[in-house]
């Protein structure tokens, strides 16, 4: 009999930071299956890339910081970071716009700030902003919805996914860039007659198929299928419903206070602020990113509100066409001051003079 | 207040409880048994430390023999309770070192196995007599809080008496493996109730509310039967069901759910009107007042995957422990640990020997599966769950950065000393940390910062004080010389302006010469104290070091 | 002693040009650096003219040291700084008028420049002209060798050539670039290096460089005797 010493508790509930991540993981898939039904395999070719690549610049950074990889790796934080960023990438961005934007994110943002737990900005939306603003144009480009004789999913449109990811593929700059033409459009945004819309229920009243590529419905299901897993995160209580609440609460307030029935181009509809656009994806999956966001419960709704507010006034009178990743950095940078003012009152401290 | 008052006739409504967390209980497999009187052990061991600070001094000699329910030990001073033994024999010794687990002696008694009562003192009808005869009635039966605190439970009476309004009874037992109280509250809830109420009246308070929680189902519906069969006038005493969770029985969450009110940081819940006893307390009390026992036996939990039969035991005080667990078939081989107390908040045993004491609700005798060593830490994510389960509303989180980073400073205004240590933090942390400890090691050495800045502060007033004592002495010499040197005119030193000269000590000499002597002076005591820089500064006058050098041995005398 | 003497070794001499470095180890006079950094060519000439001024200016501190008063000092200091660097904004602008129009709001705040006033107040204030003018002249070499690498640095990964403003140089001249070697193919040019985080960043990394390459520094806390008489207390009877 050996009588081990050690602290209580004995006792621990069956939760770990490497399950709470693949359980992030896991949630993503209905977003990311809805992508991919809708655009082609872009970007399970971006999630795979930048997944290997996390993973050998996380392996080398923790050997260079000297900790035991295989040991830090397998709390899938690498990962988590590696998926959401090609979620955010364009599905049409070359492979080393992936490796870039991968090792800003895990070298500059998240090790050189210290490692997991220490990095005060979200490393995926690090590495996203960090693309955005070094090759504009390259980041610019949305997928276009594709039409009834385009095969998403097909053999060909694989090909083509591949040529985009790897140029040399393509044979030659001026077939690349017809190709890059050919695939991408602008933002839904500056599109008046999307901006107007609400794709779903144009389907619903066209009696077409949700799913069929030519309902266009595309950007709106995959908000859907965002949404769907950020109500299993909620479930499973790995994020609490407090950030986004109050990010989608102050988008649609904001979307409501400025929307215009005359030209709803100008400003959009509440609807595509919050279905047309990453919104869903930003307020339940990134912000919701514990290292980097506010940890007191007033503190939460404060920082989502701030997130929410950014993101409709960055998108609605700022330059770059995407906003969430801009408004969840600057949420980021507030979260510390936002969690010295808003510490909750401790037991038995009511009225005490807090030093 | 007042329309709750109206739709409940008067009864108190539950408060919300901050924080817990619902952990597995491991509750059912102890429960399955019912409660069970125990043997006789081959010798009965009883620490002569009651509780950290408080000791007894025996009042029995080697080789008497004594009866159970004999007071055997007495307090020394009056925290402290009498001991009683809890069974007839024959002392063996009193001073023994090997088996008690904290510091001090103990008494051992080897049974004679007639287990013969001593004669018993019951007061028929406490209502009869003042509320401190009942009090007295405890303090003589040498009860103590069996909830873990092990205070002296008339101390405590004596001391909330007049000041609570509020009686809690804590059957709200929300540590993991313990099921003690619900044990006894299957078999005696009448008698627990009675307890309260003997308890009431001698605090004198307005209600007593017997707070548990809905996963305790048999001993809720033995609690209500037995509170519906009290006969007589209305009485204040009710039943409050809290959901479960951890620590819904700690005392000060306890105060927040049934009062809706917090207990001050540094305060006890007496301090709000509230006093809080444990279930086994009660019936303590009851069994002292109604048949005048001592407190000589408690219920106990004998659990863990290595005891093959897991239950409650009326457990002897001074039971060795081991003779509890071989009791209950407990593979000795198989055993990792064995945990003194619930698995949140208990304390592995060193050693098997040790007695059963007041504080003895539940022995864990685990196995290398049943509570594995945690994984490796790893970092914090912040992920805010130990924020969400933190009963003082703390944030764990922000404490650990902290602490880690050495600044305790800030630790302690984000309220590190209000921590209860419950270990729930600790117990849902996904990164492993073991947040509990460090906040243990945090709050000691906080204690011991605040120590030493309480030293530096004596020490700087005493040198203060000490300056200021040499400035005013030196004054006062100054005065007596000039005194002095007033009486004799001839050697008076002034200063006549009408005449360029100087007279000093008598002798008449010019300014310049004065000048050119007052240099000279400084150059000498420059480059004297320029040759050696460790060198004491002399000063111009060797009785004034004399007398300082006095002053500053009579500092130093203790 | 006054209150603002800094307790610090005081390095001087050759070891300032990089061991001692003001930018990269003293992370003084940050502002500049990171500014005017985006080409060499800026980078480089404000880094010779702040040069010029921290060499003239600690010169002249040195020689009217008995003038200035301690309390007034940094008065004095900021006075005797900005009479050069006005000089030198009004030369540059009657020979470089360009140069002088890039530098803009950079070369008048060349008299705050914390790094000159470091050296006046650990230097030129306690010294003879000799030792202090050599002593700015380290200190202001590695000022602009540190500005011009960096800026050299920018320009390339962010336009793929460097020397690309060359013709800021030529004096009087406002022709065409006269000289830019290109590098790296221009289309790959890398935005994110010519914006302020970029500079932040890249800076960063420069001063970790510099950190793991150049020898390490003694640990100076904790040997400079106590300045003024302590009153000490007997307490090692009563421990």
């Amino acid at each position: 009999m050996s009588l081990i010493a050690s602290g209580p508790p004995y006792q621990f509930a069956a939760c770990s930071t490497n399950r709470i991540m693949l359980e992030v993981i896991f949630a993503c898939i209905p977003g990311i299956t809805i992508t991919t039904w809708f655009f082609g395999w872009g970007t399970l070719i971006n999630i795979t890339l930048a997944c290997v690549m996390a993973l050998a610049l996380e392996a080398g950074m923790l050997a260079l910081r000297g900790r035991a990889p295989v040991q830090h790796l397998r709390d899938n934080s690498a990962l988590v970071t590696a998926v959401l960023l090609g979620i955010a990438l364009p599905s049409i961005s070359a492979w080393w716009m992936i490796a870039l934007a991968t090792v800003f994110a895990i070298v500059i943002a998240k090790h050189l700030y210290g490692g997991l737990g220490q990095n005060v900005f979200n490393p995926a939306m690090c590495g996203y902003v960090f693309l955005l603003i070094t090759f504009p144009l390259h980041m610019s480009g949305w997928h276009a919805p594709g039409g009834d004789e385009y095969n998403p999913l097909g053999l060909h449109s694989l090909y083509l996914s591949l040529q985009m990811t790897f140029p040399f593929l393509a044979g030659g700059a001026e077939s690349y860039r017809e190709l890059a033409d050919g695939l991408a459009m602008a933002t839904p945004l500056l599109d008046p007659g999307s901006a107007a819309g609400n794709a779903i229920n144009r389907a619903l009243e066209g009696n077409l198929n949700l799913f069929s590529p030519g309902a266009e419905t595309g950007y709106e299901m995959i908000s859907m299928g965002y949404l769907a897993g950020g109500l299993f995160l909620l479930f499973r209580n790995i994020i609490s419903w407090h950030i986004p609440a109050s990010i989608l609460v102050t988008v649609a307030a904001l979307a409501v206070v400025f929307y215009n029935p005359d030209d709803p181009g100008i400003y959009g509809t509440p609807w595509l602020h919050l279905f047309g656009t990453p919104t869903m994806l930003g307020a339940f999956f990134i912000a919701t990113d514990p290292v980097s966001a506010a940890t007191t419960p007033r503190g939460k709704l404060l920082y989502g509100v701030i997130i929410g507010c950014c993101i409709y006034s960055i998108r609605s009178w700022g330059a770059y066409p995407d906003s969430v990743a801009f408004a969840i950095l600057f949420g980021n940078f507030c979260a510390s001051f936002i969690e010295r003012v808003t510490v909750p009152t401790v037991y038995g401290s009511r009225g005490r003079q807090i030093k | 207040m007042g329309f709750w008052n109206l739709i409940s006739g008067g009864r108190p409504r539950r408060h919300g409880i901050a924080g817990g967390v619902r952990a597995a209980s491991h509750k059912a497999e102890s429960l399955r048994s019912a409660l069970m009187q125990m043997p006789l052990p081959k010798r009965m061991i009883y620490p002569l430390q009651q509780h950290a600070g408080i000791w007894l001094k025996p009042v029995v000699s080697e080789g008497e023999h004594v009866l159970k329910g004999q007071r055997i030990a007495d307090p020394v001073d009056n925290r402290g309770s009498p001991l009683h033994s809890s069974t007839s024999g024959i002392i063996v010794s009193l001073n023994d070192h090997d088996n008690v687990s904290s510091t001090g002696s103990s008494i051992v008694l080897t049974p004679d196995g007639e287990d013969r009562w001593t004669g018993l003192n019951p007061l028929s009808d406490y209502r009869q007599v003042s509320p401190d005869k009942v009090i007295d009635r405890i303090r003589s039966a040498g009860v103590i809080g069996l909830g873990g605190t092990a205070y002296s439970t008339a101390e405590k009476l004596a001391r909330a008496k007049g000041r609570v309004h509020t009686l809690i009874i804590n059957a709200a037992e929300c540590e993991p493996c313990i099921t003690a109280d619900e044990a006894l509250l299957r078999q005696e809830a009448a008698g627990v109730v009675e307890g309260g109420r003997i308890l009431q009246y001698a605090i004198q308070a307005e209600r007593c509310i017997i707070a548990t929680q809905n996963t305790k189902i048999d001993a809720t519906s033995a609690l209500r039967r037995a509170l519906d069969a009290i006969d007589g006038p209305s009485h204040n005493i009710y039943l409050m069901v809290f959901p479960e969770k951890y620590p819904t029985g700690g005392e000060r969450q306890l105060v927040q759910g049934v009062t809706g009110k917090q207990v001050p940081g540094g305060k006890s819940p007496e301090d709000t009107g509230v006093l809080v006893q444990n279930t086994g307390t009660a019936y303590a009390v009851y069994r002292a007042v109604q048949s005048g026992e001592p407190l000589i036996e408690r219920i106990t939990t004998v659990t863990g995957a290595t005891v093959r039969t897991p239950k409650n035991f009326q457990a002897r005080l001074g039971t060795p422990i081991r003779f509890l667990l071989e009791l209950c078939g407990t593979g000795f081989d198989r055993i990792e640990q064995v945990i003194h107390g619930g698995s949140l908040r208990g304390i592995v045993l060193s050693n098997l020997d040790t007695p059963v004491t007041p504080a003895t609700n539940c022995l864990i005798a685990a196995s290398k599966d049943e509570f594995p060593a945690p994984p490796p830490e790893q970092p914090c994510i912040r992920c805010g769950l130990c924020a969400n389960v933190c009963p003082a509303n703390l944030l764990p989180q922000q404490l650990h950065w902290f602490i880690r980073g050495g600044s305790l400073d800030a630790a302690a205004s984000l309220g590190l000393s209000d921590c209860i240590e419950c270990g729930a933090c600790a117990h849902v942390c996904p990164s492993h940390i073991p947040l509990a400890g460090h906040f243990r090691d945090g709050k000691i050495d906080l204690e011991e910062q605040q120590e030493s800045l309480e030293r530096g502060r004596y020490w700087k007033q005493r040198f203060e004080s000490r300056q200021a004592r040499i400035a005013s002495d030196a004054e006062e010499r100054q005065r007596n010389r000039q005194s002095r040197l007033d009486k004799s005119p001839a050697s008076v030193a002034k200063v006549t302006t009408d005449t360029d000269a100087v007279t000093v000590a008598g002798r008449e000499i010019s300014r310049a010469q004065a000048r050119i002597e007052i240099a000279a002076a400084v150059a000498r005591v420059k480059k004297r104290s320029a040759s050696g820089a460790t060198e004491p500064e002399s000063s111009p006058e060797p009785g004034d070091e004399a007398e300082e050098r006095s002053s500053g041995g009579q500092e130093h005398e203790p | 002693m006054s209150d603002m003497t800094l307790h610090v070794k005081r390095p001087s001499g050759a070891s300032l040009v990089l061991r001692h470095n003001v930018v990269l180890i003293m992370l003084l006079g940050l502002t500049p650096v990171l500014a005017v950094s985006h080409s060499m060519v800026t980078a480089a000439a404000l880094g010779l003219i702040t040069l010029l001024v921290t060499v003239l200016a600690c010169t002249t501190v040195s020689i009217l040291r008995a003038l200035i008063t301690r309390r007034w000092r940094l008065a004095g200091f900021l006075f005797i700084t900005a009479v050069y660097t006005t000089a030198a904004g009004i030369l540059l602008q009657i020979s470089h008028y360009p140069l002088f129009q890039a530098l803009g709001i950079y070369l008048p705040l060349i008299c705050c420049n914390s790094a000159i006033l470091f050296r006046m107040e650990i230097c030129a204030f306690r010294s003879r002209p000799g030792p202090a003018l050599l002593d700015a002249l380290a200190a202001g070499f590695g000022f602009f060798l540190v500005i011009s690498v960096f800026g050299s640095l920018r320009e390339l990964f962010s336009t793929g050539a460097i020397l690309a403003d060359l013709r800021l140089l030529v004096p009087g001249s406002q022709t065409e670039s006269v000289g830019a070697i290109s590098i790296l193919e221009p289309s790959q040019n890398f935005m994110f290096i010519n914006l302020q985080p970029g500079a932040f960043i890249c800076l960063g990394l420069l001063v970790a460089l510099a950190n793991v390459l150049l020898p390490k520094r003694r640990k100076d806390t904790g040997n400079h005797k106590p300045t003024s008489e302590h009153l000490r207390v007997r307490v090692t009877q009563r421990h």
